[in-house]
């Protein structure tokens, strides 16, 4: 088996979605996606922002910072000039995601003369396209671990020789497989709860009790921690496998068209695969203008990739060749490859047993409304946990959910301290400030022990004023009394208006907020 | 005598009573009486307003997407998660859309793919009225349009809910628990009005719908 492990080098340039954005090196750059910090420039990172830190963290240890959302189409086209510097040394370039590129070494180490030939050619190629301090280059045996020692890197190149993987890995610790998408982080949780601190621990054991406790990845994890690392790499060998493309006689001008063509031709992919017990993990995507201008790239997806997932990378790949300069005519042809693929390990079919046609139709058309309003305006509700409206269920990007995973089903159960059922109808997207007045017109407060100064006479919503007819609470929260930033203290009234409407309303330091509005 | 003979040889169709089933999604059992059609019928706009309209959407839609069908929601960007799942929505059939201004793209979409939407009536000019209403005759879909109906939507069965009274909650005393609600029925496709006394929501029930009964009506604060 380990004559198929492939000699693969592998560059990362982390933070890539600040790096993309960043105007000079010195740009306190921060990148949040859904809330949280997941890339930053040097200058911020010095400053000790950390990845994973909420908007309010990153901006107090680093006042300065310009905090922006993540732009996936900008990473696209700013990763560009990376790979066609590459391209120059090795013509099958795999893409993980933009910011991380890999290929097989063997045809270039005997035409550069060796591997440090070749590591040489690209960071020298890296050099012409990216400030030299920040891409990573990492050499092993098979592309995860050479993904791991990209990671690991400094600013040398690291080289982990031919049969050393086993042992490189022996003294990481067992989360460095979270790292490289082999393992979940709930499963490295109880890999760590069971005493496998190490990746040479998870090695030391019998293959045949992984597999009967973690399953295919957990098999992976294992073959990998031996030094097996023998996922092919894209585009080693294509024969065989399917290939779907499609020719306009009418040119397109545009890039929805096109990306709803391959929409189609991802659904038949993913049918054909699936019929074969197989995922699609690489795939190649091309298209030609009329003027014979050309884009083609390779995506890797490690869980396999869905029909919206071929259709997400789409989008990006044709809107960041179309937002160039390089086009000059309308799109006439459109080529999906599939190049790498593995054993499907299944997922867990609706309790009916699979997919209706409702849950086809509503998929497809899930695709174009994202093609129609954006990808953070379409959204799907997933069960979250917490104690105030709009916590126990949240609202997010469709893209970020597989839709036809059944266990998103049902929310977590109701928390100790929630407001009990029935939960208000509207929640407002950001806190709505109201005034609750007492009959004397002053504003109502809470004590510090949570009673009410007086009464509740007249509450005002958005300029209007209305009575209170019946009320009920306060209720103080003291949540996450733990968490010394995201602690929150607060007391929650409700109150039905002369109107009828009933309303939840919270105080936090002083000031009123709309929570909810049962209407 | 001739034609009478032809017309008793035409095959029977069984197409009155299969076509309904088809044609009309259900709602639930407390929500029956005010559809004389027995449920939502597929190519009509259905209006909810007044102060429980968002409630009342939900109720009408809970039971067409328990049975499998995908819920829409356009523009309702306010609308909380929780209560979907308290109307016994499930969750992994919902959408939500906010389409700007691409509204008519968007409910285009929509409506090729879902077979129930609910879109705020708050986004629909005037212009944009005839072409969804179009959209959602040809494509089979139910629509149901919540708030404001003032703009003059002119939809095909037009609920009204009015006098809602809070049950559970005194003064300063007791929570929120359910809401009495008379739910009017009126519109294009009704020639007298119905009305219907609901708890909306109800004090236990996951429907959330349950008609006020005299023992019901005795719930006392808790």
């Amino acid at each position: 088996m380990s004559s198929a492990v492939v000699r693969t080098i592998t560059v990362v340039i982390p933070d890539w979605p600040a790096v993309a954005l960043q105007h000079s090196n010195d740009d306190p750059l921060v990148v949040l996606e859904r809330g949280r910090v997941i890339a930053a420039s040097a200058v911020a990172l010095q400053q000790g922002v950390r990845h994973g830190d909420r908007r309010r963290a990153a901006t107090r240890s680093c006042p300065s910072a310009r905090v922006v959302s993540r732009d996936v189409l900008a990473e696209v086209r700013a990763f560009e000039p990376v790979i066609a510097a590459l391209a120059d040394i090795s013509p099958r370039l795999e893409i993980d995601q933009p910011g991380i590129v890999r290929f097989d070494m063997r045809g270039p180490t005997r035409r550069l003369g060796g591997e440090h030939g070749v590591v040489d050619a690209v960071a020298n190629a890296l050099a012409t396209c990216c400030s030299d301090e920040t891409a990573r280059i990492g050499v092993a045996d098979g592309p995860t671990v050479s993904l791991l020692a990209a990671h690991l890197a400094a600013q040398a190149p690291l080289v982990i020789p031919v049969g050393g993987s086993a042992e490189f890995l022996a003294q990481r610790p067992i989360g460095d497989v979270v790292a490289v998408d082999v393992l979940t982080s709930e499963g490295v949780d109880l890999l760590v709860r069971l005493g496998i601190a190490t990746i040479g621990d998870l090695a030391a054991l019998d293959p045949r009790d992984v597999l009967v406790r973690f399953g295919a990845e957990g098999a992976r994890a294992h073959r990998i921690a031996t030094g097996i690392d023998d996922r092919p790499l894209a585009a080693i060998e294509p024969a065989s496998l399917p290939e779907l493309e499609r020719r306009f006689d009418d040119p397109l001008t545009t890039v929805t068209p096109a990306v709803f063509a391959i929409r189609e031709m991802a659904g038949e992919l993913v049918e054909a695969l699936s019929s074969a017990g197989l995922s699609c993990t690489s795939l190649v995507l091309s298209a030609e203008t009329e003027h014979s201008e050309w884009t083609e790239q390779h995506w890797y997806r490690a869980e396999g990739f869905n029909a919206s997932a071929m259709v997400d990378r789409a989008r990006w790949q044709l809107d960041a060749w179309a937002a160039g300069s390089a086009v000059s005519a309308g799109i006439v042809l459109v080529r999906l490859r599939v190049v790498g693929v593995r054993p499907d390990v299944g997922r867990q079919d609706g309790f009916w047993g699979g997919i209706t046609a409702a849950d086809e139709a509503a998929t497809r058309a899930v695709a174009r409304l994202v093609a129609i309003c954006g990808e953070e305006q379409v959204r799907v509700p997933v069960a979250s946990g917490g104690r105030l409206p709009g916590e126990r269920c949240v609202w997010v990007p469709v893209t970020t959910v597989d839709l036809a995973d059944a266990s998103r089903d049902e929310p977590a159960p109701v928390w100790p301290g929630s407001v009990a059922r029935p939960a208000p109808t509207s929640v407002p997207i950001s806190p709505e400030p109201v005034e609750v007045l007492a009959v004397d017109g002053s504003l109502l407060s809470v004590s510090g022990r949570g009673d009410l100064n007086a009464d509740p006479d007249v509450v005002v919503i958005g300029g209007r004023r209305r009575r209170v007819v019946a009320w009920a609470g306060p209720w103080p929260l003291l949540d996450r009394w733990w968490d010394r930033r995201g602690r929150r203290r607060l007391a929650r009234l409700q109150v039905v208006l002369d109107d009828g409407s009933a309303h939840l309303l919270a105080v936090e330091q002083r000031r009123w907020s709309l929570m909810g509005t049962h209407d | 005598m001739a034609a009478f003979a032809d017309i008793q040889s035409m095959p029977v169709r069984p197409a009155a009573s299969l076509a309904v089933g088809e044609r009309v999604l259900p709602v639930a059992d407390a929500l029956t009486p005010l559809f004389p059609e027995g449920g939502l019928v597929r190519g009509q706009m259905v209006g909810c307003g007044g102060p429980a309209a968002r409630s009342l959407a939900l109720a009408l839609v809970a039971r067409s997407i328990v049975e499998g069908r995908w819920l829409a929601i356009v523009g309702c960007d306010d609308l909380s998660a929780e209560a979907l799942v308290e109307s016994g929505i499930p969750l992994r059939r919902v959408v939500s859309a906010s389409p700007g201004r691409s509204l008519i793209d968007a409910a285009g979409a929509v409506l090729d793919g879902f077979e129930v939407v609910i879109i705020d009536a708050a986004l629909i000019a005037h212009s944009a009225v005839h072409r969804i209403a179009q959209r959602v005759r040809s494509r089979d879909a139910v629509v149901v349009l919540v708030g404001a109906a003032s703009g003059g939507v002119q939809t095909d069965i037009a609920f009204t809910t009015h006098d809602p009274a809070w049950e559970g909650i005194g003064w300063g005393t007791g929570r929120l628990v359910a809401r009495r609600v008379r739910v009017e029925r009126a519109g294009r496709r009704t020639p007298r009005p119905i009305t219907r006394d609901l708890w909306l929501p109800a004090q236990h029930s996951a429907i959330d719908v349950e008609e006020v009964t005299a023992a019901a009506s005795r719930l006392r604060m808790v």
